[in-house]
């Protein structure tokens, strides 16, 4: 019920946020999502196993005249992952399929992203790529890369920080591709992690992750 | 004859005497097997695990809500530095390695060892 509450109040009140964990350690819950100016990009998963999680996305364009967005359902899956003392690697994959309104009319489409992150408790690398296809043709991309650091460590349980330098390109069919670079503060405390930064061009962007 | 019946007693006794002496030694060493089995089972009160991959404080929450699960364990501590996860049991329950292995594993994280 308490889970039930939860989900409603972030499909209510929270417009996005951030995508960064397609899959968690088994039985848990992730609400994630990005959410910028120009295109917000929320997520449910529930972890079977480490290595697989069910999905439910939404996709959406904020400022558009019409209501513009894609929702999808994923298998989202940990296509490797490399442990080890000094530093944790993984590559996802999420495949999904839904309906998207992403451009002039509303009709089915697909969903593919591809994930490559690196980190130790100093450094932090990710490199991904989504796509929406409908038909022949993109509905919509997106490509991100990301560097962080660590200015300082703590245990455990403390209060964690980090710096993150976020590129993205974006483009949504028929339009201009979007380039953005934004300096990014990330916070996490326990199982409570958001980003909140703005780019170079002025857009604010909001990132937000928890999982239960 | 009397000396003959004599020394055999004597080797009976003898025969008797080792035998005893041997039981004695192995109720020694049977005593001694259950004092290190009651000390093992003492250091079973908790039990330090090394995991490999655990960077991440946000990722290891998994590790700990996964022993807290259990009711075999009264709490579980992850140390990120040292890369340990240091669980302590309820009074005469524990876990064994298996099932050690399995929580770590399917926290998404490489079970090294524990000790």
């Amino acid at each position: 019920m308490k889970s039930t509450c939860l989900v409603l109040i972030y499909f209510c009140f929270v417009p996005s946020l951030s995508f960064a964990h397609p899959v968690s350690f088994e039985g848990s819950t992730g609400l994630m999502g990005y959410h910028s100016d120009f295109f917000s990009h929320n997520q449910v998963n529930y972890s079977f196993k480490y290595w697989f999680a069910g999905g439910v996305h939404h996709l959406r364009k904020p400022n558009a005249d019409k209501e513009t967005s894609a929702s999808l359902l994923t298998l989202n899956f940990l296509l490797k992952r490399w442990n080890t003392k000094k530093f944790q690697a993984n590559i996802y994959g999420v495949f999904g399929a839904g309906e998207s309104s992403l451009t002039a009319e509303s009709k089915g489409a697909g969903f593919a992203l591809m994930q490559f992150d690196i980190e130790d408790r100093k450094l932090y690398f990710l490199a991904k790529h989504a796509r929406v296809i409908s038909k022949d043709q993109t509905d919509f991309y997106q490509t991100t890369l990301r560097f962080g650091v660590a200015p300082y460590q703590d245990e455990y349980s403390g209060f964690h920080s980090w710096i993150i330098l976020d590129l993205q390109q974006v483009k949504f069919f028929g339009e201009k591709v979007i380039n953005d670079i934004t300096p990014m503060l990330r916070f996490f405390y326990r199982n409570l992690l958001f980003e909140i930064g703005q780019s170079f061009d002025g857009v604010t962007k909001f990132n937000y992750i928890t999982h239960f | 004859m009397y000396k003959n019946i004599f020394m055999l007693c004597i080797c009976c006794f003898t025969l008797f005497a080792q035998g005893k002496t041997h039981d004695h030694s192995k109720m020694n060493h049977d005593h001694k097997d259950s004092v290190a089995k009651i000390k093992k089972q003492e250091k079973k009160d908790k039990v330090l695990i090394e995991v490999k991959g655990m960077v991440c404080a946000f990722c290891a929450q998994g590790i700990e809500k996964k022993f807290g699960k259990r009711k075999e364990v009264k709490s579980a501590k992850v140390n990120l530095d040292k890369m340990e996860v240091l669980v302590k049991f309820k009074k005469g329950q524990s876990l064994n390695e298996k099932q050690i292995k399995k929580i770590i594993v399917d926290a998404g994280f490489s079970y090294v060892g524990s000790k």
